[in-house]
């Protein structure tokens, strides 16, 4: 088999093994910084690596949130949330995730979210529109009695890339985004609300995931010193700050990153939070598309 | 890891206009498939007579 799928499906197999595991141990009172840890480390264990920070984000934050150093938030009964995972084997990327609830309130939710990325995966064919997309997710969430967030949307994956630059979205759009590929792998991630939020999401003011924009130095050593690191343990995938501790401390690390931030060779990805703060559900899949099938590496 | 759509990127969502005939009272909801001008909709809330699908279109996604 070719060296690219392997590695593409190897991925998936971790991803889709770490996050079944985390979903059955994770439970109220325990500490966002255990979860992403014990996800990280099982990852690493079973031979990959993790593509991005594990995203934690709880009730109305949708995405882009993880552990920060010495963070000390925990899970609450009541809250719903979503555990968003990636995983690389040399470069292929597996990106996965899943709603868990501790509110029985939203439990349709749940499963109209589930069957609506169920509903998507069934369409995804070489050649398919990925606005046909855009427009099976609106629909069928609508006649669930449920929005999905607009202005998020699934993407494809390539080696080291975890945004490799088109976009599948979860709500009809203006335009052709493109077409399912021979060869290409796409995350696919529908996000849903209830009928009455506003249904897109905003930037929050935390940021905590970060990734190298390029590798250019800059007038400060202790920046390039961590931009190296950075390029060593990371090129071009995102990482949290926790990961870098080991460098400076913390108080050093988050001048020194704010500084590669400023001189716009690091990005951040700012927290984002639904516009009208309601809960919102995700699941994603990982989907390599090939010339007479495809393949969801994550089940 | 969910993609933010970048912000130049212009959005749509197709809505439906039922009307009613004898008292104008106008509504709107999400179009549903099937759903074609002059078809029969739901019943007026105002006059309750039928009302009938006057306009489909796209509206613009504004966040």
């Amino acid at each position: 088999m070719d060296q690219v799928i392997e590695s593409y499906i190897k991925a998936g197999k971790i991803a889709s093994i770490v996050l079944k595991e985390a979903a059955a141990k994770i439970n109220p009172s325990m500490s966002f910084e255990n979860i992403c840890k014990t996800i990280e480390h099982r990852i690493k264990e079973l031979g990959g690596d993790p593509a991005f920070p594990v995203n934690i984000c709880v009730n109305e934050i949708a995405a882009h949130d993880t552990a920060e150093i010495n963070d000390e938030r925990i899970i609450r009964d009541g809250d719903v949330i979503k555990l968003d995972i990636g995983v690389h084997v040399n470069g292929y990327i597996a990106d996965t995730a899943v709603t868990i609830s501790f509110n029985e309130k939203f439990s349709d939710m749940l499963h109209a979210n589930l069957e609506v990325l169920n509903e998507v995966l069934q369409k995804i064919t070489v050649g398919k529109s990925l606005n046909e997309i855009g427009i099976t997710v609106y629909y069928t969430s609508l006649s669930r009695g449920y929005k999905p967030i607009s202005n998020l949307s699934g993407h494809s994956l390539d080696c080291y890339q975890i945004h490799a630059g088109q976009s599948v979205p979860n709500v009809p759009i203006n335009g052709s985004l493109g077409y399912f590929t021979a060869g290409k792998c796409y995350a696919i991630e529908p996000f849903l609300t209830d009928k009455n939020a506003a249904a897109f999401v905003k930037e929050d003011t935390r940021a905590n995931i970060f990734s190298l924009i390029k590798r250019k130095k800059i007038k400060c050593e202790k920046a390039n010193l961590l931009l190296e690191e950075i390029w060593k343990r990371r090129k071009t995938l995102p990482f949290a700050a926790r990961w870098f501790t080991d460098i400076f401390s913390e108080q050093e690390l988050l001048r020194v990153l704010d500084s590669l931030i400023k001189n716009k060779v690091v990005r951040k990805y700012s927290v984002l939070r639904e516009a009208s703060n309601h809960v919102v559900t995700q699941f994603e899949h990982t989907v390599l598309v090939l010339e007479k099938n495809k393949i969801i590496t994550t089940l | 890891m969910a993609n933010r759509l970048f912000k130049g990127q212009k959005q749509f969502k197709v809505v439906t206009i039922e009307e009613c005939l004898s008292c104008k009272l106008k509504m709107k909801r999400p179009f549903k498939i099937n759903d074609y001008v002059y078809k029969e909709g739901e019943v007026c809330q105002k006059c309750g007579t039928k009302m009938i699908i006057s306009a489909i279109y796209k509206e613009e996604l504004k966040y």
